[in-house]
């Protein structure tokens, strides 16, 4: 068969040759890509001639003299699709225009979040995706939330601030990574998204699925890792000015410095953030969201000693004061309280990176992270102290890591050693602060077995000063099939710590009078109680309250990815996370005042489930379309034996009082069911426009208990679904100027009771001064 | 063949999730003896710290300045139910707080298990959220009667009720605003004037 072709070409060849053997003409022209840049070292082959050139920097090529004839020449480069034309060539022909189109996002996407080293996003066996800072621009997204908001799988609440839920996991369960370090500052488990400009941020990179096996604490539900920018160009400067709704006003400005051996880079960014915030409720003389005032500081510096030793610093510093005021009633008499609350965040690390060989290289890194809050409140009239409140967290850090190149069947072996110290001071924490410390080691194993299967198997221990140490074990694993489709699993373990809260507490409620003790001071605590007698009845013995667990999960997760080429990306994944020793408070005794007193335990076993999927297409020219959906199911295995044992009771329709049934349980409350995203995009390439449209599907949702048991099982205890649409249109102006307006929430949904921070509909007005070109 | 490959992943991940649903079952409404209903008691509205007190046998309210004597059998302040025996009056009051029941279900009080009123807190129908009567909802800040509790009374002169909080809110609304007006109570009963522990 081969043997046949062959001799047919030769034929061909040979015919060819007969016919144009006296004539001869010269060929000349360009080769582009899509944004118009010359494409540089493309191969332009005529394989009937046996003729190969390659274009030059400028996209140039040229054939000088060529026989007249009918030609197959083909136009190839790594980097983009391979283009095959046929050419009647009678007569010269220059200036011809080849336009390429990039070929499949392998040599695009790199991530480093999931397994601390740099892989390829598309046949990586974890979960993963990226928001570029292009999206993020076309978006017109000034903080985390937002950027998250649109995400596949991620559903942005607020309450105590802004949090991420994913896999259907309470935010807690998300670790939050500033250039691969945990931030710290999280209220009531929350930590507040809103505190991230994105001005500066380079990538946000989004693992799902539990990652403790190499972070620890927290990175049950996945791992969310924001990357700043790095300074990568001689001299830039770039500036931003936003107005809008509210008395929005935000103005960003970044300088970026390389010198000329690229040995030094300094990247200095700066955030002023202003909003009034809004009152939905006309009867309440406080605000639903207060006004904001925030700064951000962020530097990032590298210094190169040679191209295998490296030194990187960066620095952040973000403060910020909320206003708001509430009425407090007392006696009768209603009067107005101003308060004041100030935030301050700050986030430095050092990173000395060592290549000694192709085989071996070495990172140690040092990281020192704060947070702070106050609040004060004052009566508005008198100006009379009403209270206050501090609350300050510290975390300190040293580790290292190891990567071992081609070494035992491994690609890459990766081994990290380090410690902590966290402290924490606060009103409401035993003796007014403690102090706890942290030691741990990771290791990672990742073997392309054969080109095609890659394996992945991690394993970290932590070993805590004030609960029980923890293994967290992970393997994924992928296999490509085909080249363009990746199928992935990977099961593993993830946990988080008690926090602060949970092991210090030592609290009372001033209003309704109850009381809630960390566990580690428990037995401290009850004895104080007990001295001042303010313990009625005890139902368990502080001795017999045990020294508490991570909260500990069994993860599973399939999916796969599949690209045809750039035009069209498709994912999915299906995931089922269990936790177990969920740690929830535990009724102790109760007090003289009748109220109760409360501890913690390692108590509930939850479940979350779903399926994960997103389509984005570019396959009509310009015209970009993205569709994510999640569907998920949790659970509370606890309620569940509940209901099954029938201990729950409901009103029924008929008036009388039942117990719950089975399928009436509608699961965690804040979970959709259904949830995804729609977005639209469409660019003019000549001039330098785009605009963008997102509508953002949340299907109904369990809110509150309204009907007494504490668990959802009625329809009137549902938020209704809601659909938001956001709109940007941008439009670059003399190649330095960028103006885009955008609306949020098109539509002005708002509903005071269930989604008290969307003011209804915003507009903004954003400019864009980018001198980094020159 | 690439098509058939997210096909089939497609499915297993579907029929993975896909759960049959059933239809919820309601039990047939038997009606028993016939219930007196209470609406919109006030429980000291005006903050004010003092009780409402409330006689069962002829559904009437009695004075704050009977509050020592043994004319009332229930009084009502905020969330705290009362009865009238020991630190808080003269009268032979108890309480049992029955769970996971019903009200028309509920035919005989026991012989045991009456709970008087030692000592002022905790009282003896428990205080605090999911303890008594109430459960406390933090995110729809309400407060809302447990379902399945009922709430059985001796009386101050040694009879017996049966005691079903249906709301905390004014009117008892079907759906509360947590700006509803609260230490209203609505609430049914069933009073045994022959001092036998049958409601039937």
């Amino acid at each position: 068969m081969r043997k046949f072709f062959l001799i047919c070409c030769i034929l061909v060849f040979e015919c060819v040759l007969l016919k144009s053997s006296d004539k001869t003409v010269h060929i000349s022209g360009n080769v582009y890509n899509q944004k118009n840049d010359d494409i540089s070292y493309v191969t332009v082959k005529i394989s009937d001639l046996k003729q190969t050139v390659a274009t030059n920097s400028k996209g140039y090529f040229s054939f000088p003299t060529i026989p007249a004839g009918k030609y197959n020449i083909r136009f190839s480069h790594i980097s983009y699709h391979t283009l095959d034309t046929v050419l009647d060539l009678n007569n010269n022909l220059d200036d011809i225009k080849i336009v390429l189109y990039p070929s499949d996002k392998k040599t695009d996407e790199i991530v480093v979040t999931s397994t601390r080293t740099y892989k390829h996003l598309e046949n990586l066996p974890i979960p993963a995706d990226v928001i570029s800072d292009k999206d993020i621009e076309n978006h017109g997204i000034l903080k985390l939330d937002g950027a998250l908001s649109e995400q596949l799988g991620l559903n942005v609440l607020n309450n105590h601030g802004s949090g991420v839920q994913l896999q259907g996991l309470d935010a807690d369960y998300t670790l939050i990574l500033l250039n691969g370090e945990p931030v710290a500052g999280r209220t009531g488990g929350i930590l507040d998204l809103s505190r991230f400009t994105l001005g500066n941020v380079q990538r946000i990179e989004v693992v799902r699925g539990p990652s403790s096996s190499l972070y620890g604490s927290n990175a049950l539900a996945g791992v969310i890792n924001i990357i700043t920018e790095k300074p990568s160009i001689p001299l830039g400067l770039k500036t931003s000015l936003r107005y809008g709704s509210n008395s929005l006003l935000d103005l960003t400005g970044n300088v970026q410095y390389t010198d000329d051996e690229h040995k030094l880079g300094v990247d200095l960014f700066i955030n002023r953030y202003f909003t009034k915030g809004f009152n939905l409720k006309e009867t309440n003389l406080g605000q639903t969201v207060p006004e904001v005032e925030s700064y951000t500081f962020n530097t990032d510096i590298f210094y190169n000693f040679s191209l295998n030793t490296n030194l990187k610093f960066s620095g952040r510093v973000n403060f910020d004061n909320d206003k708001n005021k509430f009425t407090v009633i007392a006696s009768g008499d209603s009067s107005l309280v101003n308060t004041l609350v100030k935030n301050d965040e700050t986030n430095f690390s050092i990173k000395f990176n060592h290549k000694f060989s192709d085989k071996i290289d070495l990172e140690a890194r040092a990281y020192t992270t704060s947070f702070g809050t106050k609040t004060n409140s004052n009566y508005a009239a008198t100006g009379e102290f009403y209270s206050d409140y501090s609350f300050w967290q510290g975390t300190k850090k040293m580790e290292i890591q190891s990567n071992l190149y081609s070494f035992l069947f491994a690609n890459i072996i990766t081994a990290g050693l380090g410690g902590e110290i966290d402290n924490v001071e606060a009103g409401q924490i035993a003796n007014g602060g403690q102090s706890a410390n942290l030691l741990y080691g990771y290791f990672q194993y990742d073997s392309n077995i054969d080109s095609n299967f890659n394996l992945i198997a991690s394993i970290r221990y932590d070993s805590h000063s004030d609960y029980n140490p923890h293994f967290s074990p992970k393997i994924a694993v992928s296999y490509n099939p085909l080249t363009n489709l990746t199928l992935r699993a990977s099961i593993g373990n993830g946990f988080k710590a008690p926090d602060f809260e949970q092991l210090y507490l030592d609290w009372t409620n001033p209003f309704a009078g109850y009381s809630v003790l960390g566990v580690a001071y428990v037995e401290e605590g009850i004895r104080k109680m007990n001295d001042q007698g303010i313990i009625d009845t005890l139902f368990i013995q502080p001795k017999n309250i045990s020294k508490l667990y991570p909260e500990s999960s069994f993860s599973l997760d399939f999916g796969f990815n599949y690209y045809y080429d750039k035009y069209f990306e498709f994912k999915a994944n299906a995931f089922r996370n269990n936790i177990s020793d969920m740690i929830e408070f535990l009724r102790i005794g109760i007090k003289k005042n009748g109220q109760n007193l409360h501890t913690y335990t390692n108590l509930n076993r939850i479940y979350t489930q779903g399926i994960e999927a997103k389509i984005k297409s570019e396959l009509i020219g310009n015209f970009m379309i993205e569709i994510n959906y999640q569907f998920l199911q949790t659970g509370d295995e606890d309620v569940l034996d509940k209901i099954r044992n029938k201990k729950i009771y409901k009103r029924g329709s008929t008036g009388i009082d039942r117990p719950v049934q089975e399928v009436e349980y509608g699961g965690l409350f804040y979970r959709p069911e259904h949830s995804g995203a729609l977005k639209l995009q469409y660019n003019w390439v000549d001039e330098n426009a785009n605009i963008s449209i997102r509508a953002l599907f949340k299907g109904q949702y369990g809110w509150a208990d309204l009907n007494g048991n504490g668990i959802l099982d009625d329809k009137s205890e549902y938020a209704p679904p809601t659909v938001i649409w956001n709109l940007t249109a941008s439009k670059e102006l003399f190649s330095l100027l960028t103006l885009q307006l955008g609306i949020d929430n098109i539509l002005g949904y708002k509903d005071i009771r269930m989604l008290s921070v969307s003011p209804g509909t915003t507009f903004y007005i954003n400019l864009t001064l980018n001198l980094n070109k020159y | 063949m690439k098509h058939t490959h997210i096909l089939i992943l497609s499915f297993i991940a579907m029929a993975l999730v896909i759960s049959c649903s059933k239809e919820v079952t309601e039990p047939n409404n038997t009606n028993t003896a016939r219930s007196t209903t209470i609406s919109n008691l006030p429980a000291d509205t005006g903050k004010t710290g003092h009780f409402t007190f409330f006689r069962l046998s002829d559904s009437s309210f009695v004075e704050l300045s009977d509050s020592n004597t043994a004319k009332w059998d229930l009084g009502f302040a905020s969330t705290t139910i009362i009865v009238n025996s020991g630190v808080r009056g003269p009268g032979q009051g108890a309480a049992i707080v029955l769970r996971q029941t019903d009200f028309n279900s509920v035919t005989e009080a026991p012989e045991t298990g009456w709970v008087t009123e030692t000592q002022l807190a905790p009282p003896a129908i428990p205080t605090g959220s999911d303890n008594g009567w109430y459960h406390y909802d933090g995110a729809a800040q309400t407060i809302t009667a447990i379902p399945g509790v009922v709430l059985l009374i001796r009386t101050s002169d040694g009879k017996y009720a049966k005691l079903q909080v249906i709301s905390y809110y004014k009117d008892a609304p079907q759906v509360i605003d947590p700006n509803d007006k609260t230490r209203m109570y609505t609430f049914r009963y069933v009073y045994q004037p022959d001092g036998t522990k049958k409601f039937q």
